[in-house]
């Protein structure tokens, strides 16, 4: 029995923030929430989650500004950083890919299948990493 | 008897040449051959004659014997006629007055004996002093066998009785004694002849040595000089006296005084008897006199020098005379060994006698080889007849020749130039021929070239169409081209050498001729003017060039003259005048047009510009409803998103039991929650494609993959619903590798197959594909066994919005823009295009024809990452 991992998650939305900790939690990861921008790089840097999922969408700092300044900080190079969009418009995914994220997925998401796509991420991150 | 003949006879001898030696001391050295000579030594012979008759030998009286017959005798001989017949008349008459019975014998005797003696005298012929002691002898003999036979004037009987008696005695003394005076008078004619000889050759040497054609002394070894000559003291410029001091060391020239003493030392030693040498003497004023010396020594018995001839030779005239000759030949051969000339002699047979070494290199030939040897050979063939023609005149006055030549060398065939000069024997032939040839090849190339040069020249010139001519100051024409000739009507024989003006102006009028005036004046100038020639057509206009060729200082040297006929040209102008005019014309007219063009252009422009601004601000309006548009689709997007994730997220979870178990009632009620809310999702999803494909902002994302995958994903996601319909899915798999957009292929893929399987109660769903290399495309086909669309229903089918069947009968979700958007995408995303093939109770086929290879229609962008298979 492994220790839990924090996961750090960053969004606004209540209801997603729940949604999303369901499937986080149902597969033994300790959910740590931040809903602002700043409170999720204090946090990132605080924690040194396993890794994080950011919103692009959020009051104060966006999601995309948050990972930037992750990115920059000691926690850089060290957490994979998977954005949550809404796919809405052109360049949002590259937008986020610059920033700083290693990846991403749109809502609506399929929870079911939603942590494989999270692995298969944080996989690629740490086969990189080496 | 006996003996007192001989004795007596032997007294008379002796006292005959007692007498004889008497006169021989005392007679006169001189040969006077005159008459009183003569007649003197006949008395004297007479009285030698008388002498020994005085004493005679008397035998028996009157036989008188004495040695007078050898007196006469040896005086016929010797002395010649005149005295011995002198002789003979005086001791004749003594005979006759001595009487006696042989008186007249006695005469007889002494008259032959005379006469032998003469006639002995001329029958021989050399000179007295030859005559040999046997001759005398002999004639001795003669004389007295004369004498004996005289004898037989006597009574026979006595006369041999006397002859018994004085026989032997005469002929024993008698040729004695006449050997013996003959002998004498010998002895006395060679001593005479040598004194004689001796005072002649001393009178000659005398003679010579005051000639002084030579310079003479004679020296002693102990007594130095015993005779100078004048021809010496003047040679050397010394009186004699002063001559005389004078040692011959001193006399000699330094250079020269050790040979001359060798010489001399080795006279003295005994081992020459003289020598002689050229020497130089130093004369009193210090000149060099020149000399032969020869010198000779008399010696005593044993061989002492006795004293010292010495001639000497003044050739210092000869010595310069030789020095100038030697110097002048050694001048005259480095000249002619050195020149770089050729220098032969030669016969008339062209065989050389000499040949310079200048020649003999020109020919690498050895001195030796050439001497003799025939030089036609050497010259070119087609020269050598002019060769041996210049050779000829020779002969003639004023005997030289000169011609040119190429004759082969070792640096090959060269030009030469030849003057010959014959010199002439006294028969008038030619004695022998001297010539000098000079190398010229480089003169002839010069020549050759200038000339071949100078045919270019005309060439070049005579392809002019302009007349050119040149001429000098004094108007004479050098040289002109053909078009000159032409233009003048001449020839080249008829004008140059000319004047200009003879041929310019054939009839003479010069005057008013400006172009004349400017050379003449000495300026360049360019004259145009109508031609006066006669035999050019009447004023035809031509243009005169007239330029001063000058030398370097500037000074005219002679004028070039170029005419151009300008009657072409002026042709040309008029032409263009015309052309120019009509244009002129033409453009006026254009310009009315244009003028009425610009002016309704300006009208158009004016509206243009208004219907622009028109444009500008419907298109900032345009602009302002896109930029709305995105920013609604970009709000719609986000904001009909999140509470779907809600719906979809915890329905799902909540279905799945994550938060507890459910049961089938609230399965089925969270199923449906579900299920609206993926409709949902598919419509906004579906609505906002096409308002981002209507706007044009749409993105595109090509990939690289091969469609058999896209063909077993299909299958995978769709043949669980088909076949639970009791539908046959048949999937005909190709593999090809597509550079286009996936997921949006997959999507039109799903929705037509969707479409099939909705509208497709029984029978199959046929998927298949097909490739057209040529065109690069591929057709993917969906044909479905279902219900068909009407042939009217057809041309809507693509719109949107356009639904022919009630959405409750399916159990999947059809937004009603499903094929809109098939189509759309197909067309504008996909490039291609779809079509729809139906006939209504048998089914459908819906075909998709592509591009292999979609070339992007947006600026690159960089591929992302995915996250999705």
């Amino acid at each position: 029995m492994k220790p839990q991992e924090k996961v750090l998650v960053v969004e606004d939305n209540p209801d997603n923030m729940r949604l999303i900790s369901y499937i986080l939690q149902r597969n033994d990861y300790k959910v740590i929430e931040a809903m602002t921008g700043e409170d999720g790089v204090r946090l990132a840097e605080e924690q040194m989650p396993v890794f994080i999922l950011m919103d692009i969408q959020l009051p104060g700092i966006s999601g995309i500004e948050a990972t930037k300044q992750i990115r920059a900080s000691k926690a850089d190079g060290k957490i994979p950083i998977i954005a949550i969009t809404s796919y809405a418009q052109r360049g949002d995914r590259e937008k986020a890919l610059e920033a700083g994220c290693n990846g991403y997925f749109e809502k609506p998401f399929d929870p079911l299948i939603l942590m494989d796509q999270i692995h298969e991420i944080v996989r690629q991150f740490d086969n990189r990493k080496k | 008897m006996i003996n007192s003949s001989f004795i007596g006879l032997i007294n008379n001898a002796a006292y005959l040449l007692a007498i004889v030696l008497l006169y021989d001391t005392l007679a006169n050295k001189k040969e006077d051959s005159s008459l009183k000579k003569n007649f003197l030594q006949g008395i004297l012979l007479g009285i030698i004659g008388i002498a020994v008759m005085s004493t005679p030998w008397v035998l028996r009286p009157g036989a008188i014997f004495d040695t007078r017959s050898i007196v006469l005798s040896i005086g016929g001989l010797f002395f010649g006629f005149i005295p011995t017949a002198t002789a003979m008349i005086i001791t004749g008459f003594f005979r006759f007055f001595q009487g006696g019975i042989g008186t007249w014998t006695g005469i007889y005797v002494i008259v032959t004996s005379g006469v032998i003696g003469l006639a002995w005298r001329k029958t021989r012929k050399t000179n007295m002093a030859d005559i040999s002691a046997l001759e005398l002898y002999l004639f001795g003999f003669v004389v007295g066998l004369n004498m004996l036979l005289w004898m037989f004037t006597f009574p026979t009987e006595i006369a041999l009785q006397i002859l018994k008696n004085i026989s032997l005695p005469v002929m024993l003394i008698y040729p004695l004694a006449t050997l013996l005076m003959g002998g004498l008078l010998k002895g006395r004619i060679i001593r005479r002849q040598d004194q004689e000889a001796l005072k002649q050759s001393e009178e000659r040497f005398r003679a010579f040595y005051e000639l002084n054609l030579v310079g003479l002394a004679i020296t002693s070894p102990e007594k130095g000089w015993l005779h100078i000559n004048q021809g010496l003291c003047s040679m050397l410029g010394y009186p004699e006296e002063e001559l005389k001091n004078m040692t011959w060391s001193e006399l000699t020239h330094p250079d020269d005084l050790d040979a001359d003493t060798q010489h001399f030392e080795q006279m003295l030693a005994g081992r020459i008897n003289g020598y002689e040498m050229e020497k130089r003497f130093i004369a009193k004023d210090g000149t060099i006199v020149f000399a032969r010396l020869v010198v000779r020594c008399v010696r005593k018995e044993r061989g002492e020098i006795n004293y010292v001839v010495a001639m000497v030779e003044d050739i210092t005239t000869a010595k310069i005379i030789e020095k100038e000759l030697i110097r002048k030949e050694e001048q005259f051969r480095f000249l002619v060994e050195n020149q770089r000339e050729l220098v032969v002699s030669f016969d008339m047979e062209f065989h050389l006698l000499y040949a310079n070494p200048a020649y003999c290199q020109t020919f690498g030939k050895a001195e030796e080889e050439l001497a003799k040897s025939n030089f036609m050979p050497l010259i070119h063939e087609d020269d050598q007849q002019r060769v041996k023609a210049s050779l000829q005149r020779l002969q003639e006055p004023p005997h030289s020749a000169r011609h040119e030549e190429r004759a082969y060398t070792v640096q090959g065939w060269r030009w030469f130039d030849w003057q010959v000069e014959a010199t002439l024997d006294e028969s008038g032939k030619i004695a022998a021929t001297v010539a000098v040839g000079r190398d010229i090849t480089v003169q002839k190339e010069a020549e050759i070239a200038l000339a071949k040069s100078h045919e270019e020249w005309v060439n070049a010139m005579d392809f002019f169409e302009d007349a050119i001519c040149l001429f000098d100051l004094n108007e004479n024409i050098l040289r002109a081209n053909r078009a000159f000739y032409q233009l003048t009507n001449t020839t080249p024989e008829k004008s140059i050498g000319k004047n200009i003006n003879t041929v310019l102006h054939p009839n003479g009028e010069t005057q008013t001729c400006p172009v004349c005036r400017a050379w003449q004046e000495e300026r360049d100038e360019i004259i145009v003017m109508e031609s006066d020639h006669p035999d050019n057509q009447a004023g035809s206009p031509i243009e005169v060039m007239v330029r001063m060729i000058r030398d370097k200082e500037g000074k005219p040297v002679s004028v070039l003259m170029g005419i151009h006929d300008l009657t072409r040209q002026r042709k040309t102008e008029d032409e263009l005048r015309s052309h120019r005019d009509n244009l002129e014309h033409l453009v006026l007219e254009r310009t009315v047009e244009i003028e009425d063009g610009r002016k309704a252009l300006i009208n158009l422009l004016e509206d243009m510009t208004a219907a622009k601004e028109e444009l500008r601000q419907a298109n900032e309006r345009l602009h302002e409803l896109d930029r709305l548009k995105s920013m609604f689709v970009a709000c719609m997007s986000h904001e009909l998103r999140t509470p779907l994730n809600s719906i979809i997220g915890f329905s799902s979870i909540l279905l799945d039991e994550w938060l507890g178990s459910v049961n089938d009632e609230q399965k089925k009620n969270l199923a449906s929650i579900l299920r609206s809310g993926k409709h949902l999702l598919a419509l906004i999803n579906d609505v906002i494609d096409i308002s981002k494909i209507e706007a044009g902002t749409i993105e595109e994302n090509i990939d690289n993959f091969d469609i058999i995958d896209l063909f077993e994903e299909a299958d995978e996601s769709l043949r669980e619903i088909a076949e639970s319909k009791g539908l046959r899915l048949i999937t005909k798999k190709i593999s090809c590798p597509m550079h286009t957009d996936r997921r949006r292929l997959l999507q039109v893929v799903l929705n037509l197959l969707s479409n099939a399987i909705k509208f497709t109660h029984e029978g199959e769903i046929h998927f298949s594909a097909l490739l057209m290399k040529k065109t690069e495309t591929i057709e993917i086909a969906v044909r479905d066994t279902g219900i068909g669309i009407h042939e009217a229903d057809l041309d809507k089918l693509f719109m949107p919005f356009s639904r022919l069947h009630d959405s409750g009968k399916s159990q999947y979700p059809g937004t009603g823009l499903g094929l809109y958007l098939s189509h759309k995408i197909t067309t504008d995303i996909l490039g291609g295009s779809m079509r729809a093939e139906s006939t209504v109770g048998q089914g459908s086929i819906f075909r998709i024809i592509m591009p292999i290879n979609k070339t992007s229609g947006f600026s690159g962008k960089p591929k992302p990452i995915r996250n999705e298979k």
